[in-house]
C-alpha cells in the first residue's frame, strides 16, 4: 500500500474530487511522515492512514458546503416487481473492445460517488473500491459495524440506481439552417 | 442482501436466500444490480495519482523536511 496513492484517491473521491483534494492529500501526507515512526504494527497503520486522510478532509470541508443538494428517499430505490426491469446496472466488461465502455462506466461512477451524502460515500469508498473490511471501515469512520453495515446499504442503493440511470447527454442547440428553415 | 454478496452471511442463510433467489425473479435480478454495482467499484473505482501532483507532495514533504532539519 502506499500512501500517496491511498491519500490521493480518498482526496478526490470521499473529499469530493474539487481543487480541494491535492491540498488534503498534502496535509495528510505531511501528518504521516511526521508520525509514522511512531507506528509498529501494519494493520495500524493502514487505519491510522484512512482516518488521516479523512480528518484532513473534515478539516477542509469545514470551510465550505459540500452535500448534495437532493436527495432520493430510500423507499425509491428498493425493488418493486415492476420496477426492477426498468434498472440494469452495466457490467464492467473484459477485453479491449470493453475499454472504452469501461471508461464511460468509470465516469458515471464517479459522478454518482459524487453524488452520495458524505456518510455514505466514505463506507462505499472504503468497502467496494479500497477493500476494507466491515470492522476495519468501523475504525476509520469511529462508528459501529452496524452502522457501517446499514450506510452501505443505503450507499450501494444509491449507487445501484445511479448506475442504472442513462446518462444525461450535454445539450446541443440545433443547427442554424434547420432553425431558419423552421420559420 | 448485502451480507450475503459480501459472504458474509452464514451457509444456511445464504442457501435460504439462494433458494429464494432461483425462484424469485424481482429479487435476482436487484440482487445481480447490486452485484454489479459491487464489481464497476471494485474494478473501476481507483484513480490514478496523477505524476504532476506526485511531484509537488514529494516536493512538499522535502521542503517541510529540509525547514525541519534547518530549524
Amino acid at each position: 500500500m502506499r500512501a500517496q496513492e491511498v491519500a490521493w484517491r480518498f482526496s478526490a473521491l470521499v473529499c469530493g474530487g474539487s481543487d480541494d483534494a491535492e491540498d488534503v492529500m498534502q496535509d495528510a501526507l505531511l501528518r504521516t511522515y511526521s508520525h509514522v515512526g511512531r507506528i509498529r504494527e501494519p494493520n495500524a497503520f493502514k487505519s491510522w492512514l484512512y482516518r488521516t486522510v479523512r480528518n484532513a478532509c473534515l478539516m477542509k470541508r469545514r470551510r465550505r458546503v459540500n452535500e448534495p443538494k437532493h436527495m432520493d428517499p430510500i423507499g425509491d430505490l428498493l425493488p418493486t416487481p415492476e420496477g426492477v426491469r426498468a434498472m440494469q446496472v452495466p457490467d464492467p466488461g473484459l477485453g479491449p473492445e470493453a475499454l472504452a465502455i469501461n471508461a464511460r462506466l468509470r465516469q458515471r461512477l464517479h459522478h454518482a460517488l459524487k453524488g452520495l451524502p458524505p456518510s455514505y460515500r466514505i463506507v462505499v469508498f472504503l468497502r467496494d473500491i479500497e477493500g476494507l473490511s466491515t470492522r476495519e471501515v468501523a475504525e476509520v469512520v469511529a462508528t459501529s459495524e452496524a452502522n457501517v453495515k446499514q450506510r452501505l446499504h443505503r450507499g450501494r442503493l444509491f449507487l445501484r440506481k445511479a448506475l442504472a440511470e442513462p446518462p444525461r447527454l450535454p445539450y446541443t442547440a440545433p443547427p442554424a439552417a434547420s432553425i431558419s428553415r423552421s420559420r | 442482501m448485502n451480507e450475503f454478496l459480501d459472504g458474509e452471511l452464514s451457509m444456511r442463510r445464504a442457501e435460504t436466500l439462494e433458494q429464494h433467489l432461483a425462484g424469485c425473479e424481482c429479487c435476482a435480478e436487484f440482487a445481480g444490480d447490486l452485484r454489479r454495482a459491487i464489481a464497476t467499484c471494485r474494478r473501476l473505482g481507483r484513480v490514478a495519482l496523477p505524476r504532476a501532483v506526485q511531484a509537488r507532495a514529494r516536493q512538499r514533504v522535502r521542503d517541510l523536511l529540509a525547514g525541519h532539519s534547518r530549524g
